[in-house]
């Protein structure tokens, strides 16, 4: 390992593997290793949780080797096939969007155009939001309503896991020791109407984060399929396939009756998975878990009163 | 770590931690203060260079990834030719007041949509320059300003 020329302290080592192979050798025997995709995560202090004014003084400082992925051929190409489509975890944002509307699903395209300006999308990639399991980043409830698996890959195994079972927590994922993220697969499906919403701002804390995406499947006017999911709560993705499955079937406009015991259910599934929280969390941050329900409930219903103008419209995100 | 790279056109070559941010290179090690710092990382857009050939914030790029890299800082962009037509906008729209702390990232904005050939997409026009927050500039401006050399340069080609 090499030493820094200052202060004597240990410098970290920097790895450049060319492929994943290569890359699970050197996670394998360094575990400790720091994985750099896009880095926006690393870089902005917001891994570490720290400060950004302290982290940006001591940054690296912990760290004893760094594994870079901006060469890994693997994890570095979209592949189109006739079902889905496969993006490389340290594809950017920007060279995904790249690919057009027409290809990767209206929603998807919309909630990887508000991550951050175009300067942080140039860098910032799928698989590192993943991996930073941020609940605020706006892809996560899209790609859980689109059925994405990812990939998960060590020395040992290969494993697909779904974006609610990757996701525990905020901060917190199924990835395993020397376990690594190395493609995202997303099946192409017909949907008629694509919704997503985002309100709040990122890194903001009067005004937290909360990302919605709806899709949905008419025939005339009679709801064929539908999948929603609410991304930013501390708990990860709120999604109830019930609560789906009861709306399947019912006609647009949804009847007064139909919808109040819809938007009934909706409530009570926000307080129950963010309560415990707000039972917890006092000041600050229960007054945040207490906006964030309401918003969430605020959005829901937009989503349900506007279906109507939706499926006339085609589709509106 | 040593790191080799071409900025503005000149070869430089430093020792420095892996994963200090080229921001602070930039206006620590080599005195170019023409790259502004906020107070946290990506604060305001404030802290953009080209690596090679693509706009990046500056302080989310570590050392090491710069190494063998190409940059382009707002100090190289003031030695090209087409420089007087970006800032003939910036003029424009701070008012004549040039030294505002946002200025050097309006022209590298603006620089990027000609780049990427976005110049005439007035979405993505209205997208990359809300990168700057700043209570100086009117939006309308920028975009009005970058509307205006585009036709200028066409009919620059065009005779």
């Amino acid at each position: 390992m090499r030493k820094s020329s200052r202060r004597g302290k240990r410098e970290a080592e920097i790895y450049r593997p060319e492929s994943v192979r290569e890359l699970l050798t050197i996670y394998n025997s360094n575990p400790g290793a720091v994985l750099f995709a896009g880095g926006t995560s690393l870089m902005a202090g917001e891994i570490y949780g720290m400060e950004s004014e302290d982290y940006r003084n001591q940054r690296g400082a912990s760290v004893e080797s760094i594994v870079s992925l901006e060469r890994v051929s693997e994890l570095n190409r979209i592949v189109r096939k006739e079902r889905y489509l496969e993006i490389g975890a340290a594809v950017p944002l920007s060279k995904i969007l790249a690919i057009g509307s027409r290809v990767i699903p209206r929603a998807l395209f919309s909630s990887l155009s508000v991550v951050g300006p175009p300067s942080v999308r140039n860098l910032a990639t799928l698989g590192g939001g993943l991996c930073a399991a941020n609940v605020a980043f706006s892809p996560l409830p899209v790609l859980d309503v689109l059925g994405a698996r990812l990939e998960l890959r060590s020395k040992a195994k290969t494993r697909w896991l779904s974006i609610s079972d990757f996701l525990v927590e905020e901060g917190v994922t199924q990835l395993s020791v020397n376990e690594i993220l190395t493609r995202i697969r997303i099946p192409y499906s017909d949907w008629d109407i694509q919704y997503f919403r985002r309100v709040g701002e990122w890194g903001n804390p009067d005004y937290p984060v909360l990302n919605f995406c709806a899709l949905v499947r008419t025939e005339k006017d009679t709801i064929e399929d539908v999948k929603f999911a609410l991304g930013g709560l501390p708990e990860g993705i709120i999604r109830d396939r019930k609560l789906e499955l009861s709306i399947t079937g019912l006609k647009i406009p949804i009847g007064e009756r139909d919808k109040k015991v819809i938007l009934k259910r909706w409530e009570e599934l926000l307080n129950e998975g963010i309560g415990r929280n707000v039972s917890k969390e006092t000041g600050e941050l229960g007054r945040n878990l207490n906006y964030q329900i309401k918003t969430g409930i605020k959005i829901f219903k937009s989503f349900v009163e506007g279906l109507v103008f939706l499926n006339y419209s085609g589709f509106n995100i | 770590m040593k790191v080799e790279f071409l900025i503005n056109g000149k070869k430089t070559a430093l020792n420095v931690g892996p994963l200090k941010a080229l921001v602070d290179i930039l206006r620590d090690d080599l005195a170019m203060k023409g790259t502004k710092k906020g107070n946290s990382p990506a604060e305001y857009g404030c802290e953009l260079v080209f690596l090679n050939g693509e706009l990046v914030d500056a302080s989310l790029i570590p050392a090491f990834r710069v190494d063998k890299g190409e940059i382009l800082t707002i100090e190289g962009i003031k030695q090209r030719k087409d420089f007087p037509d970006y800032e003939r906008i910036v003029r424009e729209v701070l008012k004549g007041n040039d030294r505002l702390y946002c200025a050097g990232n309006i022209v590298m904005l603006v620089k990027a949509l000609f780049m990427e050939k976005k110049n005439n997409d007035i979405e993505a026009v209205k997208e990359a320059l809300s990168e700057v927050i700043c209570s100086e500039i009117g939006f309308s401006g920028i975009v009005e300003g970058v509307k205006r050399l585009s036709s200028l340069r066409g009919k620059r080609i065009r005779g």
